[in-house]
């Protein structure tokens, strides 16, 4: 029983990382059509630079988070205007999916020159000894994780439904023009929503790598299943990124201890390949009818 | 291909067959050139997703691995020979291959990126965790010596099997590309849903090109194997995949000498420059934005436009248009129930979005050879109606009953296979494709050949190209466009984009013609043309179904008008019963606009 609810925890945890990420995906597909297939890389650069932060600057874990957030910004102004802008202009799906996915290698390559290729240990804040609860040892990381993703996802939600500024983001989700025409400025939307999505992801980074390890190779899978699970929930539903993380991190979880370690990298995928033939808009997705 | 470059083609792929006689460094030959030409087979497959069909695929290293793995463990452990071992692998590569193209028929965009991302994570798995088969994470070994009795393709000697194998997989992809087959995958690309309705299974064609491109994948693995005679999980990446496309389209897609290009980039920059090899990816990834972005078109889009002098010379040299004065065939009604009952009727027809039923119990009749106008103010159900004909929509309930059959979910490509073709309201031609290439999707059905026919370019494909070719013509000169066709569809005024979506609906040998809203933003010249061409149909005995709000066209041409009103029919009779209808005037103008006109 004590093993089941170790697994159920560690599972949440991690379902929550691949939410966050997923959230990031939500948010700008839903201003623009578009999603960033670097996401996972700058998960990694908000991881490196969060450890540069906190271990080389002795700037505390405050200061990690705070620098990834900014790095995280300028990052998503950089890739909405090299990637997203001149393809929003040419309608081309083709070119932002592959120009997203040359500066996730760009990214990665920057990373190995810059912080070498080796993975380094990143210092927990509320350190690394387990704590116990109904005879449950859970590390304070896995805790903090599951808080904060929770603090960023309704904060995000709260903005989005509250705000003015928020307001202007749903408009744009619902009808560019129509928005347009009421004087909202949609290409800053847009690029706010590419700001908000990357800091998110870099921000993740610097929850994360304390659970796992911080390094240049360490986004790429974690990217790739945070698009699984945003296709599995739906990529215009808050909640269904939420689930389908979840659902994610505990199928992988059992996986790992019920099929074998090597395997835990696939149910994420076959899930994804599953949902996208039996229901395409997501679990949460609502169908769209085609206009002809 | 002008004669003298196609001469120049042929002399250049001849001289490089002698490479090994210019260098005899294994290090040039054998691993770099063979490794190109590998390369390309695999590459030019990738150009058929992605140029042709317009679809990314970020998973081609799966099926690499799968033609490779597949290759390896029979001649290992089978100690299979290398000729069926290739098949075998080429087999499994097409297999693959259909796997990732089911996603393929559902989504597009980022959904099928990131499946075939997923799909290439998951094959890097499976072979790196089923270690029975494939020695996990060691890799396969000790791959025997390629031979063919006493021919041996060791070493350098390699580079002539692959070079004359990358030629054939061009000359292949050549071939599918510039028949019935590459034009069916553009047209999917540019507008699915006009493709379906002009008769092209988007199943069938969707699947296709990704199997051919997974077969190619395969031989280029099962090629691979022999360079290294060593094959190992880490090579076959997300990262090799990225690899490729960038190769596909820094080279420039559509291009078989774009795709060589692209190959000797990748494979030879990273070669030249040594110490490069620490910022590859970065490279790499800044090519990639610099080619999407400044470059469009790739190398081979630039060489294009350095040499413009060849531009469309083939297009000129067209056979003229056949006998049949018109181009036009109607379909033969097939056994007993020709010319009984009517040639169309819905029965409570209905369809709901939501809350909202946008057509309500429709019971409409068409019957054969008549001008059928369907009528209303906006929002009333016109347009719907017409999804529901052509099988766009499904009805939530009730039913569409066409020469005496019922359709049974039919899909647009049924629809239009059946004998009913159609125009969209806004118009939705394959604006990147030539006016001629418009019309001859539209004879898609007219090709009987199969893939051996388009490869090995049988007198059967050729006269049917050149059948269709000459119809097509006839067809353009019907309605007025035979001296545009080689000019691109989206360079059209809108009038004439308008009359070339009626003659690619021709060209399906429809029974019944939908035309919904020909007339509408034209001016009143071009109204009055297509009047007369709406005379000229119904003279051949073809029924249209013609949905216009320009009444003076409607009640001119009309052999009846139905009215909806809220997704209902208000009435329906001849036009002049019509025009005097209470409840049409209703409709129209409104119950006060009526009164007030009866007292005046």
């Amino acid at each position: 029983m004590t093993d089941l609810l170790q697994l159920i925890l560690s599972g949440v945890a991690l379902g929550m990382i691949y939410a966050l990420l997923a959230f990031g995906y939500n948010i700008t597909f839903s201003t623009s059509r578009t999603i960033n297939f670097a996401q996972g890389e700058f998960l990694m650069l908000g991881a490196l630079t969060g450890l540069t932060a906190a271990v080389t600057w002795k700037l505390g874990y405050a200061g990690a988070l705070f620098a990834a957030a900014i790095v995280g910004c300028l990052l998503g102004v950089v890739l909405e205007k090299a990637a997203i802008a001149p393809a929003l202009k040419t309608r081309s799906a083709v070119s932002w999916i592959l120009a997203t996915v040359a500066l996730g290698i760009i990214a990665r390559n920057a990373a190995e020159r810059i912080w070498g290729t080796d993975d380094a240990r990143f210092p927990a804040p509320l350190g690394d000894d387990p704590l116990t609860f109904l005879g449950v040892r859970v590390l304070p990381q896995e805790l903090l994780v599951i808080g904060a993703a929770a603090l960023i996802m309704s904060g995000v939600e709260l903005f989005r439904r509250k705000s003015i500024w928020g307001k202007a983001v749903t408009a744009v989700a619902a009808d560019k023009d129509a928005a347009a025409l009421m004087g909202i400025n949609v290409p800053l939307v847009i690029t706010f929503s590419f700001v908000l999505s990357s800091a998110i992801a870099a921000v993740s980074g610097v929850l994360v790598a304390p659970l796992t390890l911080a390094g240049a190779t360490m986004g790429t899978l974690l990217g790739t299943k945070a698009y699984a699970v945003a296709i599995v929930g739906g990529l215009q539903s808050g909640l269904g990124v939420l689930v389908g993380g979840l659902l994610l991190g505990l199928s992988e979880q059992f996986t790992a201890r019920y099929v074998s370690t090597g395997y835990k990298d696939t149910p994420g995928f076959v899930l994804l390949i599953f949902i996208l033939l039996v229901k395409p808009s997501g679990l949460f997705g609502k169908k769209s009818i085609k206009k002809v | 291909m002008p004669r003298a470059l196609r001469t120049l083609v042929l002399v250049a792929a001849a001289a490089f067959l002698f490479l090994p006689f210019v260098t005899q460094n294994p290090y040039y030959v054998h691993s770099v050139a063979c490794k190109v030409c590998i390369y390309v087979i695999l590459v030019a497959g990738l150009d058929l997703v992605v140029g042709y069909s317009g679809d990314v695929s970020v998973g081609h290293a799966g099926l690499y691995a799968a033609g490779a793995y597949t290759a390896a463990i029979l001649v290992t452990k089978a100690h299979w020979p290398f000729l069926p071992a290739a098949l075998a692998a080429i087999a499994m590569g097409a297999l693959f291959g259909l796997l990732l193209g089911v996603p393929a028929l559902r989504l597009s965009g980022p959904y099928l990126a990131v499946s075939t991302i997923a799909f290439g994570l998951i094959v890097q798995t499976v072979v790196n965790e089923a270690e029975k088969l494939t020695e996990g994470s060691l890799g396969i070994q000790n791959i025997p010596k390629l031979t063919f009795g006493r021919w041996n393709f060791e070493g350098n000697n390699l580079y002539y099997l692959v070079y004359p194998l990358m030629l054939l997989s061009l000359l292949a992809v050549h071939r599918v590309a510039t028949s019935y087959w590459g034009r069916a995958f553009e047209a999917l690309k540019e507008s699915s849903i006009a493709a379906e309705c002009s008769g092209i299974s988007r199943y069938r064609y969707k699947l296709s090109v990704f199997v051919l491109s997974a077969a190619l994948a395969g031989l280029a693995g099962a090629l691979f194997i022999h360079i290294d005679k060593y094959v190992g999980p880490t090579t076959f990446s997300l990262q090799l995949s990225i690899l490729f496309l960038i190769a596909l389209i820094f080279g420039g897609t559509r291009s078989l000498l774009g795709n060589v290009l692209g190959c000797l980039v990748v494979v030879v920059l990273p070669d030249v420059f040594n110490r490069f090899a620490d910022y590859q990816l970065m490279t790499f990834g800044a090519l990639l934005l610099f080619t999407l972005y400044v470059l469009p078109g790739g190398l081979a889009g630039l060489l294009r436009r350095a040499l413009p002098a060849r531009a469309t010379a083939h297009t000129t040299e067209e056979a003229g248009p056949d006998g049949s004065e018109t181009g036009i065939r109607v379909r033969k009604e097939d056994g007993a129930d020709a010319d009984a009952g009517d040639l169309l009727a819905t029965e409570r027809l209905t369809i709901a979005f939501g809350g909202l039923v946008a057509v309500n119990g429709l019971d409409l009749v068409i019957r054969r050879g008549e001008v059928h106008a369907l009528i209303g103010p906006n929002g009333s159900g016109k347009s719907t109606t017409v999804n529901l004909l052509t099988g766009v929509y499904r009805p939530t309930s009730g039913r569409v009953v066409f020469g005496g059959r019922p359709f049974q979910n039919a899909s647009p490509f049924a629809v239009s296979r059946s004998g009913i073709a159609r125009t969209f309201q806004n118009v939705a031609l394959f604006g990147d494709m030539t006016v001629l290439e418009n019309v001859l999707v539209g004879l898609h059905h007219t090709f009987h050949g199969g893939l051996l026919d388009v490869l090995f370019r049988t007198p059967r494909a050729k006269r049917e190209e050149k059948d269709a070719r000459s119809r097509a013509l006839s067809l353009l000169a019907f309605v007025g466009l035979d001296s545009l066709a080689p000019e691109r569809a989206r360079n059209l005024p809108y009038g004439k984009q308008r009359l070339l979506e009626i003659a690619r609906a021709l060209a399906q040998d429809p029974r019944l013609v939908v035309l919904d809203e020909p007339a509408a933003g034209l001016t009143s010249g071009e109204i009055a043309a297509v009047d007369g061409l709406i005379v000229k149909l119904k003279a051949r005995g073809l029924a249209v179904l013609l949905i216009e709000h320009h009444m003076d066209l409607v009640m001119s041409v009309s052999d009846t008008v139905t009215v909806l009103d809220f997704g209902e029919k208000i009435a329906t009779g001849i036009p002049a019963e019509i025009q005097k209808d209470d409840r049409v005037i209703n409709a129209y103008l409104g119950t006060d606009a009526h009164a007030m006109a009866a007292d005046a």
